[in-house]
């Protein structure tokens, strides 16, 4: 998945001298490609954080697995980071000046979730609820790491290479806010369970409303508390199932 | 057999069927599209806004169920205005609070206290 043991030859520029990177056109943030697949995945804490270097994307999931938020970040033909959170109800954009602006930084935040970029000491980090889940900076020698901040997993290393720019490309991509899946035997049959197991709470809980508010001289409170005990059911079932399927369809 | 098909007059029957399909289709396009958004659909301003719709549908469903069998007199008035009392302070609740606050009030105090009703209202006969 991506992981590195030893460190690859780098195409970035070595620092000078005086520790200052050379002004290039480029941004460490914007593109990185793993040494072994242009695709990752990291675990931390039951977070998962998809990324596809090579396309500057990530998605960060929960430990329920659902999607909290996606970042995707590019460098135009000028030299601008621009970097786009989107989240289930919110998004958000920050742009950075040319990867030369050595104290320019910058985060997008979306719900409990944050990118945040400096180019300062070339770094951009992931976090949620206010714990870093992922970070990626780039070395005195060149090299790029990025890992969990717990180390829980051995540090990816990722190689990094100069950002051609031109062509005005390197813009983030569209988000659609769904994640793509496949179709299996074992997504089918789940949604086929699902749909079955949404029909036995319906059938249970239209009983519950009818025996409750059916009948009987004060019937109001019960009537109401079914109301509230059934919705609540409902939704958590339907939660759950949907839940179940996109696990199963995943696969 | 579920008791609301088991109900000897056609017209209830119809209803509490027309209730259950309401009621099913309702948590299939919740369902459906909280796997087509990848779990999306139950977080955020939309999340609270499928939980109010949620309740609200079950609630009217509650209501039409208490109105087809009770008279029309003060005691029904009073019942409903009772429900609609409670149904629109749950339905603040559910705006105000977290998902899960809410999942553990209806389960963890709706359950006891129903069971309470049904035990008090099986004594009184």
């Amino acid at each position: 998945m991506g992981r590195a043991s030893a460190r690859p030859t780098t195409h970035f520029p070595l620092p000078r001298p005086d520790g200052i990177l050379p002004p290039v056109k480029r941004s460490p943030l914007s593109a990185m490609t793993s040494t072994s697949s242009e695709t990752t995945t990291l675990t931390y804490d039951g977070y998962t954080i998809d990324a596809d270097m090579a396309n500057d994307y990530a998605e960060l999931y929960d430990t329920n697995g659902n999607l909290i938020a996606q970042f995707s970040w590019g460098v135009d033909s000028a030299g601008e980071l621009t970097a786009t959170g989107v989240g289930p109800s919110q998004s958000a954009t920050v742009t950075m000046p040319t990867a030369s602006a050595a104290a320019a930084a910058g985060s997008v935040r979306v719900g409990n979730s944050a990118a945040s970029l400096n180019n300062a000491n070339s770094s951009f980090t992931v976090s949620s609820n206010g714990q870093d889940v992922m970070d990626e900076t780039v070395g005195s020698d060149g090299t790029a790491t990025m890992s969990p901040l717990t180390y829980a997993l051995s540090p990816l290393t990722f190689r990094t290479h100069v950002n051609p720019g031109g062509g005005g490309g390197g813009g983030p991509r569209p988000l659609t806010g769904v994640r793509p899946m496949s179709v299996s035997g074992s997504c089918a049959s789940a949604f086929l369970a699902a749909l079955a197991m949404m029909t036995l709470v319906a059938y249970a809980l239209v009983d519950l409303v009818v025996v409750s508010c059916g009948g009987g001289p004060e019937e109001a409170p019960i009537c109401a508390a079914a109301g509230i005990l059934a919705g609540a059911m409902y939704q958590q079932a339907a939660q759950s199932l949907a839940q179940m399927v996109s696990g199963a369809c995943e696969q | 057999m579920a008791l609301f098909l088991r109900q000897e007059d056609p017209r209830k029957r119809r209803a509490y069927l027309r209730l259950f399909v309401v009621l099913l289709a309702l948590g299939l396009i919740e369902m459906a599209a909280g796997v087509a958004t990848a779990g999306h659909l139950f977080r955020g301003a939309t999340g609270t806004l499928i939980s109010v719709a949620t309740y609200a549908v079950i609630f009217a469903l509650g209501l039409s169920v208490y109105l087809a069998n009770r008279p029309r007199d003060r005691r029904t008035v009073r019942g409903i205005l009772v429900f609609v009392v409670l149904a629109l302070l749950w339905i603040g609740a559910v705006i105000v609070f977290p998902r899960y606050v809410i999942t553990i009030i209806a389960i963890g105090l709706g359950l006891p206290l129903l069971i309470w009703l049904f035990l008090r209202r099986a004594k009184s006969g």
